[in-house]
């Protein structure tokens, strides 16, 4: 019988693995990979959770024509729809592989307790990281903290949503301490301990626990982060990974062997006059919001022309086309909407697709967020110190002082979306987590409604969840969709 | 089947001669396939032949050549007929009573029968037979005698002698032929001792069809056997099922071509010598493994004894379509689209009120094109009693309907037959050689998310961009920026991309004849496919997003060899009534594959076509596997008096696909026949056969991949790599964890099946019907589970997680009727299957698929209680013509009156997924063919029909093509929906779509059944007389039209396209059309 024994020459086994530290570190590598999305495919990143993610938020309206994720911005979206099911998809992608590091490094020979512990750290932090979009997305989710063969055991319960919260600390905490300082040299971009800390502060952030959220971004402050000089180096790619940077989605422009792990950011937001694509457009209300973000002279800031291209003599966008930049006011007559996004839209490759990282987290964020506990935490002026750092180095003239409720409603519809506009996972989450708290002024549907957000009418309650997968709760029928889907 | 002895044979005799015996052979070798084998003494004794000029049968020639001596015939698979003289068994016995019986034999036509068998039936060891003149007399021992009168290719006729002295009989021919054989697995057997469900094609009808694709030819011929075609590219391969669907795994048939395991697409249908279909378990459980899926058996061409015999077959064509698509031209884009951006309240695009500056482009006209398609083929056979050989060449050429799409093959197959020892050991080598080159587009024919078809993109091109542009360097266009990159034309002609894949096949037979009845036969067979696939891209630039900046290649090679080994030992004997067969086999097969392939990026220079000029990112790849088989079975058939018929089957097979404790699965059948009408009591004048068949049986499926039972990890490739490190081009780094389940248990699927038939004959076999119903249920079924995501894990692992049921019917009739100038022919096959899904996963998941593009606009879904892909759709009812309806609808808020109305089916006052409806399914409640084909004098007519009915066809290129937010659109558009147009039955174009009108919806699904004249063909044989002093046998000229015309209500291109997969099986997402064509053709022997 030895003829029907054929020798695997195909592929790697759990026999062959996890025998270096070679292999704890691709283990590594792949967790990371999920932030791609689970199919590592850059179109599942931009076009289904990129979007899925921004869509309902009043920072944007999407291109009608293009159906990704258009249900979701018009509120009409079935529990089928693929954007959710890619968030879900990916984050328990990312779970399931830190969760396989966390069972089998332990037990690994060739590595050093120092590397053990870092690399379950980065796992520890990615895991959190995963929870971080389950939680804020769809709330009532399964908590799958071991990796599972057996099939009996593959289909687990939701938890409370305190559950969640609870594991997404536990793991950040216990990384924190573990997780490195920087990465740096080939391993440029790998979670570090300030990114840990960032990311427990805004975990505590959307949780209210104001306190905590303020020592723990005091931390990230102590550390070594600064602004960037120039804003608009945040999304060109000269700064990756640079100072004002915790914590990035890496992208590449490096084609060899046959890779292709590029964004397609710029591809996405360009106007098809200049080549692009054009799925979505900053809304008419965060225009409006930004021509109120002024410096000295009275002018737009810095942060706004790099932001938006728009009806403005300063404006001013990269055209693929010519490859070169083109003034609004020369392009007008070909545009096909009267304003468009700009952030990550330069050119650096053939096809328009590029290398450029996308922010998680960078410190301006860490700056507002900081500011916003403080605020919360009663210290409206230091607040104000650390929001004005963010505004100048957009040449943006600083706030004077004033109340905490102003404050607060400056840093939710002007600070924060004028900084942060089109930033991944952010604005919509703001509004999530504004209206879950106690210190919520007004439902989002106010919120989108005042800010003009098409469809808002159509907003009901269920569309601040995401609904559970329909393809997910046909295959595991303990799940319970989340109310009103 | 042309295997079997025809009696419709004609010899021609040019004058009154008289000949020898082998002079006789001689002559019919000449104008016939058969052969003749004997011992050289044999006819050294042998009177001459005297023969009138004129025509003559084949039989009656043989018998009266034969009539001095008694002879056993036996006919050989490959057309030799073996002659050995009996024994004098023939006695004249003197008997107490004797009475001398006089008279004459003959057929119908009173044309006497010289060498008939007259005997007695109470004595049969007494008997005579008829003379030169068909007279015959004998003593009989009484009146009470009967008298048994026989002649090969008759039916047998009885009489009783009573008081009679003078008994002339007629005997009517056998239209069936009663020594027709059929092929089985390992060897042939009698159709009269056929108990499974089995199919032989006619061979001669489906090689009127002029294909290159044997697949394409048997589309509608047999009953059971569906042939889907899924594109209609030149060279694509259709997907052939047996009885519907029998798992959600693979359901391909198994192929045995020449006894050895093979792939279809690689043999010129010109080739064939004969084709069986193996439907049922009994059939099929000789060859276990594999076989769950029904086996196609094929043989080839093999030489006939005689002087060298050439036969030449030519023909060319044109071909075109004609059913387009009918896409807006620009002022209709114009219009629709103003009335869109104004129906939502939108600015329109500054390019729709700039008219004339553009173009009025016919993409699709750019795009298509009339195709001309030739096909030659040449044979060449002979030989002599000890060596005989077939070669042939052939050579295919079709230019595609579309640009660059062309499609040619060459094949050539040299098949040799040795006889030694006198005829104890035969040696059969056969070896072909085909090469196939592929021009061609992709297209999204795969199951899962959908890629977008080359088609759509063609029609959805706006108008407005020009096509070609003389001034540019390559001759295309670059469309203003304002419209948008691309120009597909340009892009798919520039796009040098080819396949060309050679195939080798080789196999050798020897059969060693042990001792009477024991027959010893070992097999090798090696299919040998190389194929080099290169994919060039020259620079251009139309566009921002369509630019090639640089020249690029990609190339691919793969290897795959397979060989099979089988021994068998073969025995078959007659006791008396008791006919036994027994068949004990071994047989090994390997196959492996290797890939090796390459890119660069951007090559040196436009004319380089080699990887070495590359210059740019470079990458490479490749593959490796090997899987194996090891079988043992046998197969033990009893015939008890031509009655009774009992065969039983078992294979045990293992599998390297499963870990050790699973490699072995053990599969069995049993069937059962009764021919009723050889039954003494059953004395019908109608019904001259009649036999009702049985058969169960379990057959075995591994077509998974190799090594899956391993707990795998998955390593590198866009899922798992990442960047790290520093600047924007850092590198990538390799990823690898386990993105799979480990699957240890993983074993065989199972099959069984149960037949129950009937075969029946009316007035002498002139009219036979058949009928077959069955069901099977298919356990363990190897399927991708789909598990929750929550596992981390998104490739579904592949477990024995499923189980099916599958029942079905078959039903075929065929008539027969000739005289002296006319005669016709008319067979029709009709069946159906149903399926039902009964266990699917660990907790009875659903699949989701048919996608209309990338992960996106789901048409189907599986689950446990229906059938396999059945359409799940919400239900359009119409459209909205006030605003009150939409608000009395109350379920769709962005509707407004020209919107589609969607039925929330559960009435729980909200339109959601819970509304969507199962829609029927992509697989026909039946299919049919219908061929009827004449001769008239030295005319034939044949017409084959053919058509399905029952399936509904998802318009994927419709509801894609209904979009006024894409690009160009269809012209149905201009009659959309508006308050002064609201008779319609199109929605209102609007920008945006708000109401989600191309929500997957029963809107766009259709009745895709039709009925079609698949082949219309007229030819014409030239007389002899004419033909004169040519060197020039027969010659035969022959018109064909194909696709002449199709019944159907389906609105897309064409119903019978797009229903290959099973998941996505009727799913049109924009296909290759299939052609009209007209060819001219010959047919010469020399």
């Amino acid at each position: 019988d030895d003829f029907i024994e054929v020798e695997n020459r195909e592929v790697l086994t759990e026999s062959s693995f996890w025998q270096t530290e070679d292999h704890a570190l691709q283990a590594l590598t792949a967790t990371y990979a999920a932030l791609h999305s689970s199919s590592g495919s850059k179109w599942a990143f931009f076009e289904e959770i990129y979007t899925a993610m921004a869509y309902k938020a009043d920072e944007m309206v999407n291109n009608t024509a293009e159906t990704y994720s258009r249900s979701l911005a018009s509120f009409t979206n079935t529990t089928e729809e693929s954007g959710p099911f890619n968030i879900w998809r990916s984050a328990y992608a990312g779970i399931g592989r830190a969760n396989q590091i966390l069972l089998q490094v332990p037990n690994m020979e060739a590595l050093s307790q120092e590397s053990k512990d870092v690399i379950m750290a980065e796992a520890k932090f990615l895991r959190a990281y995963y929870y971080f979009w389950l939680v804020t997305g769809f709330e009532n989710v399964p908590l799958v903290t071991s990796y599972e063969v057996d099939p009996d055991n593959l289909f687990p319960n939701q938890v409370t949503p305190a559950e969640i919260w609870a594991q997404i600390e536990t793991d950040l905490t216990e990384a924190e301490g573990a997780m490195l300082v920087e990465h740096s040299g080939e391993w440029l971009g790998r979670a570090t301990q300030g990114a840990a800390k960032a990311l427990l502060g805004k975990a505590y952030l959307f949780q209210e626990k104001w306190a905590q959220a303020e020592t723990k971004l005091a931390e990230v402050l102590a550390m070594d982060y600064a602004l960037l000089e120039n804003y608009e180096d945040n999304f060109n790619g000269s700064a990756e990974n640079g100072s004002e940077s915790v914590f990035e989605i890496q992208f590449t422009g490096d084609r060899s062997n046959g890779n292709d792990e590029r964004q397609v950011f710029n591809f996405e937001v360009s106007p098809y006059a200049f080549g692009g694509w054009e799925l979505f457009y900053p809304s008419q209300w965060l225009v409006d919001e930004m021509r109120t973000d002024l410096n000295t002279e009275g002018d737009p800031s810095d942060r706004v022309y790099a932001s938006i291209f728009f009806d403005d003599p300063g404006s001013e966008m990269y055209s693929r086309d010519i490859d070169d930049n083109v003034a609004y006011t020369d392009a007008a007559g070909d545009l096909n909407h009267p304003k468009y996004f700009k952030k990550y839209s330069f050119n650096e490759d053939t096809n328009f697709y590029n290398g450029t990282n996308i922010s998680i987290i960078r410190f301006a964020d860490v700056l507002l967020m900081y500011a916003e506990a403080l605020n919360e935490n009663g210290k409206t002026d230091e607040a104000i110190i650390e929001i004005n750092k963010v505004r100048e180095r957009g040449g943006a003239v600083p706030l004077a002082a004033m109340s905490q409720s102003d404050l607060r409603t400056q840093i939710r519809h002007h600070e924060r979306p004028v900084e942060l506009s089109m930033e991944f996972g952010i604005r919509w989450f703001d509004l999530y987590r504004w209206q879950r708290g106690s210190t919520a002024t007004e439902s989002i549907k106010t919120t989108l409604e005042d800010h003009g957000k098409p469809f808002a009418e159509n907003f009901q309650d269920k569309h601040i969840l995401y609904p559970i997968p329909l393809q997910e709760i046909n295959i595991n029928e303990n799940l319970d969709q989340n109310p009103g889907w | 089947t042309k295997i079997g002895f025809s009696q419709d044979k004609k010899i021609v005799v040019d004058r009154d001669q008289e000949l020898s015996v082998e002079q006789v052979f001689d002559l019919i070798r000449q104008q016939t396939d058969y052969s003749f084998i004997y011992r050289s003494d044999l006819f050294s004794e042998a009177p001459r032949v005297k023969v009138k000029k004129g025509e003559t049968r084949i039989n009656r020639l043989l018998q009266k050549t034969l009539s001095f001596a008694d002879f056993e015939y036996e006919l050989s698979p490959d057309g030799a007929i073996l002659l050995i003289k009996k024994e004098k068994q023939v006695k004249r016995k003197k008997e107490k009573v004797q009475q001398e019986i006089t008279g004459t034999v003959t057929d119908t036509n009173g044309t006497p029968l010289p060498g008939a068998s007259v005997l007695i039936k109470e004595n049969t060891t007494v008997g005579t037979q008829t003379d030169f003149d068909g007279n015959y007399s004998i003593m009989v021992p009484g009146f009470e005698s009967t008298l048994v009168f026989s002649y090969l290719g008759f039916t047998t006729k009885e009489v009783v002698v009573g008081d009679q002295t003078t008994i002339n009989v007629t005997l009517d021919e056998d239209a069936q032929g009663l020594e027709e054989v059929i092929l089985v697995g390992f060897g042939t057997q009698r159709k009269a001792e056929v108990t499974a469900a089995i199919s032989s094609v006619d061979i001669e009808e489906i090689q009127k069809i002029p294909t290159a694709d044997v697949a394409t030819s048997l589309q509608g011929q047999v009953a059971g056997l569906n042939v889907a075609i899924a594109t209609g590219a030149p060279g694509s391969e259709p997907i052939i099922r047996i009885r519907g669907l029998g798992t959600i795994g693979n359901n391909n048939p198994l192929v045995v071509i020449d006894g050895i395991p093979g792939e279809l697409s690689y043999i010129n249908p010109s080739d064939i010598e004969d084709i069986s279909i193996l439907r049922d378990a009994s059939a099929a459980t000789i060859y276990g493994s594999r076989a769950s899926n029904g086996v196609v058996i094929v043989t080839t061409k093999r030489g006939r004894t005689g002087d060298p015999r050439v036969t030449i077959g030519s023909y060319a064509s044109t071909q075109w379509f004609s059913n387009g698509v009918d896409v807006a031209n620009r002022s209709q884009h114009d219009q629709i689209k103003l009335e869109a951006f104004n129906n939502a309240g939108e600015a329109p695009a500054p390019y729709l009120t700039s008219g004339a500056q553009y173009a009025d482009s016919d993409w699709v006209g750019a795009y298509i094109d009339n195709a001309f398609e030739q096909k030659h083929d040449i044979g060449i056979s002979g030989g002599t009693e000890n060596m005989k050989y077939s070669f042939s060449a052939g050579y295919f050429e079709n230019t595609g309907t579309v640009v660059n799409t062309d499609f040619n093959r060459l094949s050539t197959r040299l098949n040799l037959d040795f006889n030694l020892l006198e005829g104890r050991l035969k040696i059969a080598p056969g070896v072909s050689y085909t090469r196939e080159t592929t021009g061609g587009i992709f297209e999204p024919t795969e199951e899962g998310n959908a890629s977008f078809s080359p088609f759509l993109q063609i029609y959805q091109t706006l108008p407005h961009k020009a096509i070609f542009d003389s001034n540019s360097l390559n001759g295309f266009a670059t469309p203003p920026s304002e419209l948008g990159s691309g120009n597909p034309v340009g892009e798919t002609q520039l796009n040098d991309r080819t396949d060309e894949d050679d195939y080798l096949q080789f196999n050798v037979a020897a059969t060693l004849k042990l001792f009477d009845g024991l027959d010893y036969r070992f097999q090798y067979g090696a299919n040998i496919e190389n194929t080099h696939f290169a994919n060039f891209l020259p620079t251009y630039n139309f566009g921002p997003q369509a630019v090639n900046e640089n020249p690029s290649l990609s190339e691919l090679r793969t290897r795959s060899n397979e060989w099979t080994l089988n021994n068998t030992l073969n025995y078959r004997k007659s006791f008396g009534k008791h006919d036994i067969e027994v068949l004990l086999g071994i047989s090994r097969e390997k196959s492996e594959f290797r890939s090796a392939g390459g890119s660069n990026n951007e090559l040196a220079s436009d004319q380089l076509r080699g990887l070495s000029a590359g210059i740019g990112d470079e990458s490479s790849f490749g593959f490796n596997s090997t899987s194996t088989l090891q079988s043992y079975f046998g197969r033990l058939s009893y015939d008890l008096d031509d009655k009774y018929y009992i065969q039983g089957s078992v294979r045990r097979d293992g599998s390297s696909r499963f870990a050790s404790t699973n490699k072995y699965g053990n599969f069995y059948s049993i069937s059962l026949g009764w021919a009723v009408h050889n039954e003494s009591f059953f004395n019908s004048e109608l019904i001259s056969q009649l036999k009702p068949r049985f058969s169960y049986g379990t057959l075995g499926n591994q077509l998974i991949g190799d090594h899956l039972f391993l707990a795998r990890i998955g390593s590198g490739g866009q899922q798992l790599n990442y960047p790290f490190g520093a600047g924007q081009s850092q590198p990538v780094i390799v990823g690898a964890i386990a993105t799979s389940l480990p699957t240890p248990d993983i074993q065989w699927e199972e099959t069984a099946t149960t037949n129950i038939g009937v075969d029946l004959g009316l007035l002498q076999n002139q009219l036979k019907f058949s009928f077959d119903y069955f069901t099977s249920e298919t356990t363990d079924m190897l399927v991708n589970v789909p598990i929750p995501a929550t596992s981390g894990i998104t490739s579904f692992p592949l477990t024995n997680g499923g189980n099916l049921e599958n029942k079905g019917w078959e039903f075929s009739a065929s008539y027969n009727n000739s005289n002296n100038d006319f005669s016709y022919s008319v067979s029709a096959n009709i069946s159906g299957s149903t399926n039902e899904v009964t266990k699917l996963g660990i907790a009875d998941e659903a699949f989701t698929d048919g996608f209309i593009e990338f992960n996106n606009f789901p048409t189907t879904r599986t689950e446990v209680g229906g059938e396999i892909g059945r359409f799940y759709l919400f239900e359009a009812d119409g459209i909205f013509q006030t605003q009150a309806e939409v608000d009395a609808h109350g379920v769709q808020p962005n509707a407004a009156p020209g919107d589609l109305r969607f039925v929330d089916t559960n009435g729980d006052g909200a339109l959601d997924d819970d509304d969507k409806q199962f829609m029927g399914s992509g697989l026909p409640d039946f299919e049919y063919g219908i061929n009827f084909s004449a001769n008239y004098k030295n005319f034939d007519l044949s017409l084959f029909f053919q058509g399905t009915h029952g399936n509904n066809i998802y318009n994927g290129v419709r509801m894609w093509l209904y979009r006024t937010d894409r690009q160009n659109m269809s012209a149905d558009l201009l009659n959309a929906w508006s308050p002064s147009n609201t008779g319609s039955n199109i929605p209102r174009n609007v920008f945006g779509d708000p109401n989600n009108n191309i929500r997957p919806s029963s809107y766009f699904l259709e009745d895709g059944s039709y009925f079609r004249l698949r082949n219309l063909q007229v030819g014409y044989t030239f007389p002899q007389n004419i033909m004169g002093n040519l060197p020039v046998d027969n010659l035969r000229l022959y018109v064909t039209a194909t696709n002449l015309f199709t019944i159907t209500d389906y609105s897309g291109f064409d119903p019978a396209l797009g229903n290959g997969g099973t998941f996505n099986r009727g799913v049109d997402r924009g296909f290759y059309p299939l052609s009209k064509s007209l060819i001219l053709g010959l047919n010469l022997t020399l």
